[in-house]
């Protein structure tokens, strides 16, 4: 196979939204292999990526689903948006949640399909995660030796239900209970902590820096102590610290840098503005989706994390998208405004305004893939490397079913180095599940765990009692 | 646990009544399912006085009362954001303004509080504290006046381990909140000298030092671990350092000023009395009022008040300083309530009395304070307000920009006033078919969902109190019609029936579950977790005493202080 000459105009073409002119450039030619598919040095495979696009409410069924199942699938009208990047994606329908959450089709079955587990309750309406999420599963296999274990981003953040839900309202990925990875969503702020002090562009670590030096020094101590108080506690809470004295080590290492094989960048320009939220309603969605995005991709292509979340939307807010009123004069109608969230509770038929909300999060999950495609990796894109778990927490917000089909839609991308089908397809699972008593459909369960399988993670099941899964979806995988 | 067999009886009869929801119920195989009323009651009053429940089909069970969850020690709790930033800037005399912000932490039952002694800081978290630490430093280190008090001596060069150290030990002890041990000393002293070393400039290394204290977690989380009580058969208590914490972010929701780390050295937070007498010193102080403040808002989640925004074509009197307004006068009431009068809690639900601006004098129509500010005013019985929940802010809270949301008033005040845990959409497969047109108010659009069963299992607890409400529209102005149409203000919690929101006021005044409850979240935040079977007599005990004692909070706040669960542990290693 010939290899790819990097084209600064093509690397151009892929960063030039939004956050500036700097060019991240990926993994070095000259560090690969005749094939440009694995590190010279020690051939060493290019490193795998997986990641998670969240939306909240759903889909609407009638203009979301293929209509054809298999390689023949076609894109639907609420598919439009992927029309670049067709071939890179797989959709996933017909999985179901088994797992017997008690809370809110939204909250209830959110947690159930990012851990695979029941959530423990804590009084009201709030339950506690069980279980690591998905992310965190493989952020463990794959994680850990990239600056950042995993990083977390996010548009809508307005979500205030946390006070009544908890921490499930947060984030979609979460380390156990009460421990959610909150996304960041000023995007000066992740590029601070992603390009900021640490980030090492040549071959070399940070640690001559004077400034540097000091503050690993104080983390130093910080370990220390974190590590006195440690052994005063009972398990439970010498676990809770644990995770603390993790970040502490892991912040030593974001410091210090990584040199070899993440160098070869050249930073991004700091973002111009926060894009902070005008109100409990409105956010900048255009630019914030932008600059975030863009960071996302300098922050892979230059492997400074293998893992990301990407909670694009909430569900059980009252976000207004672009294009919407921030509210509604004509009295007739409902007062449950015109949100994502109110529309899919006031609007009938095939739900034009709920499709317009949604068209907006699809086109700017399908940007981040055109964005992650444009840029090379060796013989091919990034896009090659990764693997992209789309996903919302119900069929559609109108019925909150995550229980029976048409199951939960799901969006699978990338190649994961190979692994995952190419082109993509529409995998609809039967009614029959992998165990005697799944007669809805396949557990939900089987989506992630087919993913961490195509990233040889070497985890072989996913997920507690009646969220576990052992079969993954052979048609996914290579 | 053991549960008194006629308990679990009368969880039974209240599950039957809601059959139609108890597909929830049946997914743990726990009797401590939802009910209508208040369905995590795995367990209920010990023989307490819950009294009030009417008995029959639907009969509240255990009013207000927490689920006991299994005896366990907590022995690690995060400070919340609030504690973390009144801390710091208690003990380095400087503002917080600007400074990076922290991880929130996740509430559980409705406080952050209470989620600290379960939550775990992130990668991300530990980031931010690192850079908050930083700020703060250098900007303690900048400003002459307060480094000059953090530093009482002046030190001559990274050798000058005598002015280091003194510096290390008293600040340490601040921060610490107990005396440095000898080694702990060395070790801040020592990145101290490195670092001043290393930059040749020996203000770096005492910045890096306190930088190092900020982010420690010897500050950033209690340490209850206790010791034995050798006079009382070897309990596990707290220890006069863990006690002077345990009040001052109970009380005062700040690091333990030095009174109270002197009388912890004293040895005289171990007794009731010793408690006693500081926490009414504490209370007293302006952050004991905060604190109080702090809770209220928690508990009545008025937040959102900050940045209520309301589109002004359809509520032309609106302005960005009236939400503002409303939560101050909400607290107002609570401030005068607890430290003017020490007035009865339940009462709040029914008094004319409130406090006003100008804003809000014209919102109530009422006459505006003669000065600038808020001032005393009451309202008349036909203005159709009485009490907590006729206040502006207190519904509008809950509400859409563009209009009220019943479902959440509903729900508001039964989960956070009555701690009623309900029903919630079950995990089957729900067609909720469109809403039919024509359908004006919101009585017309919710009575459509009760109408629908499988909306009902959720609808049908929260909006016959919301809908109750709707004489107060999404900015807490009186209004007689809806979209033109008249409001009918007829309401039902549980069996009682009434009409608006003074009748409600009157029912939520009697009610078996309001003291409970408010003890129930007050307790929880005092001592820092959800009550567990340990606490369960303590709680009996608070209830009783608070009903025969005339609801006064103030008293709460020093029984709950001076109370067994606040002052031992149930066992030195248990979790």
């Amino acid at each position: 196979m010939k290899k790819l000459v990097l084209s600064r105009r093509r690397l151009l073409r892929g960063a030039a939204y939004g956050v500036g002119a700097a060019v991240g450039l990926p993994i070095l030619e000259a560090m690969l292999n005749q094939n440009g598919n694995a590190i010279a040095a020690n051939g060493a495979p290019l490193p795998k990526r997986f990641g998670e696009f969240y939306w909240g409410n759903g889909v609407v069924v009638s203009q979301w689903i293929p209509a054809q199942t298999g390689a023949a699938w076609q894109l639907s009208p609420g598919l439009m948006p992927f029309v670049k990047v067709k071939d890179y994606i797989s959709i996933v329908t017909g999985t179901v949640v088994y797992i017997p959450y008690q809370v809110s089709g939204h909250m209830g079955s959110l947690m159930a399909i990012t851990s695979g587990a029941l959530g423990t309750p804590q009084g009201g309406l709030n339950y506690s995660y069980a279980n690591k999420s998905i992310d965190q599963a493989i952020a463990e296999k794959i994680g850990t030796t990239t600056r950042f274990k995993s990083l977390h981003l996010g548009v809508a953040s307005t979500d205030t239900s946390d006070a009544d839900f908890g921490a499930v309202a947060k984030s979609i990925s979460h380390n156990g209970p009460n421990s959610p990875n909150v996304p960041e969503y000023n995007p000066v702020a992740l590029y601070d902590r992603v390009f900021g002090a640490g980030f090492s562009t040549g071959t070399t670590t940070n640690v001559a820096d004077v400034t540097i030096a000091t503050r690993k020094s104080v983390l130093d101590l910080v370990a220390a102590d974190t590590r006195a108080l440690e052994a005063r506690l009972g398990t439970n809470d010498k676990a809770r610290l644990d995770q603390h004295l993790q970040g502490v080590l892991d912040l030593e290492k974001q410091l210090v840098g990584m040199p070899a094989t993440a160098a070869g960048c050249t930073k991004p320009t700091r973002p111009a503005s926060p894009y902070a939220a005008i109100d409990a309603e409105q956010i900048q969605w255009e630019a914030l989706t932008t600059a975030q995005t863009d960071l996302l991709v300098f922050a892979l292509a230059c492997d400074q994390t293998r893992v990301f979340t990407y909670r694009f939307s909430p569900c059980n807010d009252f976000t207004v998208y672009p294009g919407f009123p921030t509210f509604k004069i004509d009295p007739t109608t409902t007062n449950t405004g015109t949100s994502m969230h109110g529309f899919t509770h006031s609007e009938g038929g095939d739900q034009p305004n709920v499709q317009k909300c949604l068209a907006f999060s699809m086109t700017k999950f399908a940007s981040l893939l055109e964005r992650l495609l444009a840029t090379p990796e060796g013989a091919g894109s990034l896009l090659d490397n990764c693997a992209i778990l789309g996903f919302t927490e119900c069929t559609e917000g109108r019925s909150h079913n995550a229980t029976n089909q048409p199951g939960i839609p799901m969006i699978v991308a990338g190649r994961a180095g190979g692994s995952l089908v190419h082109p993509g397809i529409h995998y609809k699972s039967g009614t029959q599940g992998d165990a005697a008593n799944e007669n809805n459909g396949r557990n939900v369960s089987v989506v992630p765990l087919t993913l961490m399988q195509a990233l040889s993670t070497g985890i072989t099941t996913w997920g507690v009692g009646p969220g576990q899964a052992t079969k993954v979806i052979t048609e996914l995988l290579v | 646990m053991a549960r008194p067999l006629s308990r679990l009886f009368r969880a039974t009869k209240s599950s039957i009544v809601v059959a139609t929801c108890v597909v929830l119920a049946s997914c743990n195989g726990s009797i401590s399912a939802p009910t209508t009323t208040d369905g995590d009651q795995s367990s209920g009053p010990n023989g307490g006085p819950s009294g009030g429940s009417t008995g029959g089909p639907g009969a509240p069970v255990a009013d207000g009362w927490p689920s006991f969850k299994p005896s366990q020690s907590f022995q690690l709790r995060r400070l919340t954001t609030e504690q973390y930033t009144a801390s710091v800037q208690t003990l380095l005399g400087i503002s917080t303004d600007g400074m990076p912000p922290i991880e929130h932490i996740s509430p559980v039952g409705g406080f952050s509080a209470i989620g600290a002694s379960s939550v775990a800081v992130s990668g991300m978290g530990v980031g931010q504290f690192e850079n908050a630490g930083r700020f703060l430093a250098h900007a303690a280190m900048a400003a002459i006046g307060a480094r000059q008090k953090l530093v009482p001596c002046t030190p001559t060069g990274p050798a000058d381990t005598t002015c280091i150290q003194s510096f290390v030990k008293s600040f340490g002890q601040r921060i610490f909140r107990r005396p440095l041990a000898a080694d702990e000393v060395t070790a801040y002293a020592a990145l101290a000298t490195q670092v001043a070393t290393a930059t040749a400039d020996v203000w770096q290394g005492v910045e890096a030092t306190l930088s190092a204290f900020l982010q420690s977690p010897k500050f950033l989380y209690l340490t209850e671990v206790g010791a034995q009580d050798p006079a009382n058969g070897g309990r596990y208590r707290y220890t006069d350092y863990e006690m002077a914490s345990r009040l001052a972010y109970f009380l005062t929701n700040d690091t333990p000023d030095d009174a109270l780390l002197d009388a912890a050295s004293a040895g005289t937070l171990v007794t009731p009395e010793g408690i006693q007498a500081q926490a009414a010193r504490l209370l007293a102080l302006p952050s004991g009022h905060d604190a109080v403040r702090a809770s209220f808002t928690s508990l009545l989640a008025l937040d959102s008040l900050d940045t209520l925004s309301r589109p002004v074509e359809l509520f032309p009197k609106f302005t960005a300083t009236l939400g503002a307004a409303m939560k101050q006068e909400t607290l107002l009431v609570f401030d005068d309530l607890v430290f003017n009068r020490d007035g009865d809690y339940r009462h709040l639900f029914d008094q004319q009395e409130t406090f006003v601006n100008s804003e809000l004098a014209s919102l109530y129509g009422v006459a505006a304070p003669s000065t600038t500010g808020f001032a005393r005013a009451t309202l008349a019985p036909s203005s159709g307000r009485a009490g907590l929940l006729g206040q502006a802010g207190v519904l509008a809270a809950r509400d859409h920009a563009d209009g009220t949301s019943p479902t959440k008033r509903g729900l508001f005040v039964l989960t956070r006033l009555l701690c009623q845990n309900l029903p919630l959409a079950p995990p089957a497969n729900l067609t909720i078919p469109p809403p039919p047109s024509g359908l004006i108010t919101a009585r017309q659009k919710l009575e459509e969902h009760a109408s629908n069963a499988v909306c009902a299992s959720c609808h049908t607890a929260t909006d016959p109190v919301g809908l109750s409400l709707e004489h107060l529209d999404a900015m807490g102005v009186y209004r007689e019609t809806d979209h033109g149409l008249a409001i009918d203000d007829t309401g039902k919690i549980g069996d009682k029936q009434y009409h608006g929101e003074a009748g409600l006021g009157a029912i939520l005044r009697d009610h078996p579950a309001l003291g409970p409850c408010l003890i129930q979240s007050l307790y929880s935040v005092g001592v820092g977790h959800l009550a567990t079977t340990f606490d369960q007599d303590t709680f009996s005990s608070m209830v009783h005493e608070f009903d025969t004692s005339g609801a006064r909070i103030r008293s709460l706040l020093t029984s709950i202080a001076t109370s067994d669960g606040f002052r031992y542990l149930p066992t030195p290693t248990g979790n």
